[in-house]
């Protein structure tokens, strides 16, 4: 299960931000008449197809996996979180159908019409990882249940719906899709770029991506404020776990890097800022944060795997919000500093950073609530599937999806030598 | 509101089996075409197969919301022929999408096909082998019966393995009969029409086999199927849209084909549910009910707002995709 998520996570990003990619520069195309936006729109369109159907086929095999894996689980569960299931249902289909008129009705549709579709799809696409993450927000946030003899009692699928996790959870993930396919995008065409200076098609490319990813990545540390105070209240175990914050105290620091040890109690090669951790999570200095210290031995996350992933997820989106401050600033101040070969290598080096933030965030979220999968309700272990050698279709799992990683790679680099080909070679024509 | 709810299922069920079921026949006819076709299929298939996909999302999500407790026993116990039914969608997607977009050399190209086909087999055999041992009732849910007998023995009878085949020979005949929809709204000819009849018919056969089969080995729910009047009346109505479906062909009627075709499917569908009505599911030494696995009313009630709202939503949507490339027109 978690490789699938892990996995469907980055296509599910991508299905959210790159229809918005593809229409930006569409509009750019219906506005200047330059065919270069033409051609990029049409080339983002084809990876939207690609991520879109790996997108809906790993999906498919979520839903379902969710029984194969943890019957018990949807059990309780699907009538109870049910509602946003649904409408992604109802979401994910208008997608579809409005990705088959994007895509093959470039000639038998009106422009407008046809700008309508593709925008239709980013929004659709966006609607619907929000209603996935407010499923995924319940088992955070319990509500709109009574949970009485291992019975779920007064099922209120709305009330569950809107939990109290949603809000910030929802607003997290899709700034963190938008950061993190807005800056992949953005390396493809710097990384070309570096190769062929001359193409005006990964010049066009590379701005649009970069504006989408930089407005997101700076905004997205106010967001991801708002998730850590909220994580504060409802889950101090996951933010003890996270912060690697073992005593409970007033005045706590916050601890950057570093190793912790669960035997010792201890973070190794930490480097601390006093009453950091105190502001952070409650907004004021002195505040009291809980430590693990105060939540039962066998109710503690992992504390090593979610410290380390919290580290990498705040280092990587840091990174990524102080390169796009840099290309805001260079694009109004010194546009033609845009083209310099060390920025375009900054730019193409950071192109994994953001699905690195995404994968440790998620490893967060889900690792720092165990050992329950619906917190505080149910344990992980009680929902499992009764069936011996559950690691075979997990192996399996794995096995495919490496495989499909791959040939989508060299999919794409075979796609993008071919839209190079057809450009026009300056001095050459 | 659980009937209301039953019947949806069965409609997003039947749906998925005449367009979704069309999208798959057409990868196992593949094979048989010749590459020259690749074009054809490509084009029949590519601006609608997410949309038609979708139904069995929606198959999956009403069950789990709507039925918690059958989709959990039958997730359980059919774990493995529903692995392989997901690994059949997996490759049957992306390997026609990859086909289509991938500027790649002829080997690979190959590699995709094959993975194409491959998917569009598996999906269909495993599908019709889950509805099989469903029906049978032979799931169990001892544990101390062992591996074998719980998690691969209740689907690993003659009686499932026919039914998968019935259901693979159904979907090619509807692929085949797409595709000769797709050639009248371009060039005039039918060459696809015959092969369409021959899988119409083979598929008819092996229904019967599929029947015969059943009655041999004992299941339980065969003869209530043959005692309930609803599920005879249901068999009476299919057999009579049988010369519908002929002279569809013979006219090359080919949306009255598949309307009479999706009609024949629910009446199969419904015929099953009515034989055993309230009983969902059978397994060893007892039964699933309606009121057994159905959710809570405030579920049933968000979830058939949502259902209906979502329609509302869908519905234009839907029928502007399929009027823009499905339905003949002038060409420019």
């Amino acid at each position: 299960m978690g490789t699938s998520l892990g996995f469907h996570i980055v296509f599910a990003c991508i299905g959210m931000t790159m229809p918005w990619l593809m229409a930006t520069a569409q509009w750019y195309y219906l506005r200047t008449r330059d065919p270069v936006y033409r051609q990029l729109a049409q080339a983002w369109a084809k990876g939207v197809a690609v991520f879109f159907a790996v997108g809906a086929v790993s999906g498919t095999v979520l839903s379902l996996e969710l029984g194969l894996l943890w019957p018990k689980f949807m059990v309780h569960a699907g009538p109870i979180i049910g509602l946003p299931f649904s409408w992604e249902g109802t979401a994910f289909f208008l997608e579809a159908i409005a990705l088959g008129l994007f895509l093959y009705g470039w000639k038998r549709l009106p422009e407008r019409v046809h700008f309508a579709s593709g925008v239709a799809v980013g929004v659709c696409g966006v609607a619907s990882g929000i209603l996935v993450v407010a499923a995924n927000a319940w088992m955070n946030s319990p509500a709109g249940f009574r949970w009485q003899d291992g019975v779920a009692l007064d099922v209120d699928p709305t009330a569950a719906m809107f939990n109290d996790a949603w809000l910030s959870q929802a607003l997290h993930m899709t700034l963190a899709a938008f950061v993190s396919t807005s800056f992949a995008a953005a390396g493809l065409h710097a990384l070309r770029l570096l190769a062929r200076p001359d193409l005006a098609f990964h010049r066009h490319g590379l701005r649009i991506a970069l504006t989408f990813g930089a407005v997101c990545a700076l905004l997205q540390p106010l967001s991801g404020d708002f998730s850590a105070k909220d994580v504060a209240r409802r889950q101090p175990a996951k933010l003890a776990a996270m912060e690697a914050h073992y005593h409970t105290e007033r005045d706590a620091s916050l601890v950057l890097g570093g190793i912790p040890d669960d035997q010792t109690q201890q973070v190794r090669y930490a480097l601390k800022i006093p009453y950091a951790l105190s502001l952070l999570a409650h907004g004021d200095p002195h505040a009291e944060v809980t430590g693990l210290d105060r939540i039962p031995l066998d109710e503690r996350p992992p504390t090593l795997v979610c410290h380390l992933a919290f580290q990498l997820m705040v280092g990587s989106g840091t990174w990524l919000a102080l390169l796009g401050c840099l290309f805001l600033y260079l694009r109004w101040r010194r546009p033609a500093a845009l083209d310099a070969r060390s920025f375009l290598r900054v730019v193409a080096l950071s192109m994994p950073l953001g699905f690195l933030a995404v994968e440790a965030g998620w490893v967060v979220t889900e690792v720092g609530r165990q050992p329950w999968i619906i917190y505080g309700v149910m344990k992980t272990r009680d929902a499992v599937s009764p069936m011996p050698g559950l690691v075979y279709p997990l192996v399996g799992s794995l096995l495919v999806y490496a495989i499909l990683i791959v040939v989508v790679w060299l999919l794409m680099v075979r796609m993008v030598r071919k839209i190079e080909s057809a450009q026009p070679e300056p001095g050459h024509g | 509101m659980a009937e209301m709810l039953l019947c949806t299922l069965l409609l997003a069920a039947t749906l998925y089996t005449v367009l979704g079921g069309a999208d798959f026949g057409v990868g196992i006819i593949e094979p048989l075409l010749g590459s020259e076709h690749e074009e054809d299929i490509q084009s029949a298939l590519s601006p609608v197969w997410e949309a038609n996909h979708v139904w069995l999302v929606l198959v999956v999500v009403i069950s789990f919301v709507g039925f918690p407790a059958l989709f959990s026993t039958v997730c359980t116990y059919l774990h493995i022929p529903l692995v392989l039914v997901l690994l059949g969608i997996v490759a049957r997607g992306t390997a026609f999408t990859f086909r289509h977009y991938d500027p790649a050399p002829p080997a690979v190209r190959s590699w995709y096909s094959w993975w194409f086909r491959a998917g569009s087999l598996l999906t269909p055999l495993f599908l019709g082998i889950i509805v099989a041992a469903c029906v049978q009732g032979q799931l169990d849910d001892d544990v101390s019966r062992g591996f074998y007998a719980l998690y691969v023995a209740p689907w690993n009878t003659p009686f499932c393995w026919l039914c998968g085949l019935f259901v693979c020979a159904l979907f090619a005949f509807q692929g085949a009969a797409l595709l000769s929809a797709e050639q009248a709204r371009r060039k005039g000819p039918l060459p696809f029409l015959r092969l369409s009849r021959r899988l119409h018919l083979l598929a008819m056969a092996l229904g019967g086999v599929v029947l015969l089969a059943g009655y041999r080995s004992d299941v339980p729910w065969l003869h209530a199927f043959l005692r309930h009047p609803v599920s005879l009346a249901c068999v009476v109505l299919a057999t009579l849209l049988t010369p519908l479906v002929a002279r569809s062909f013979q006219r090359g009627w080919v949306w009255s084909l598949r309307i009479t075709v999706g009609a024949q499917v629910s009446c199969v569908l419904v015929g099953l549910i009515a034989a055993d009505y309230p009983v969902l599911l059978h397994m060893q030494g007892r039964v699933l009910t309606l009121a057994d696995v159905v959710a809570p009313p405030a579920t049933l009630r968000s979830l058939l707002v949502t259902l209906v709202l979502g329609l509302i939503l869908i519905a234009p949507a839907l029928v502007y995709l399929l009027r823009v490339y499905k339905i003949p027109s002038k060409a420019p």
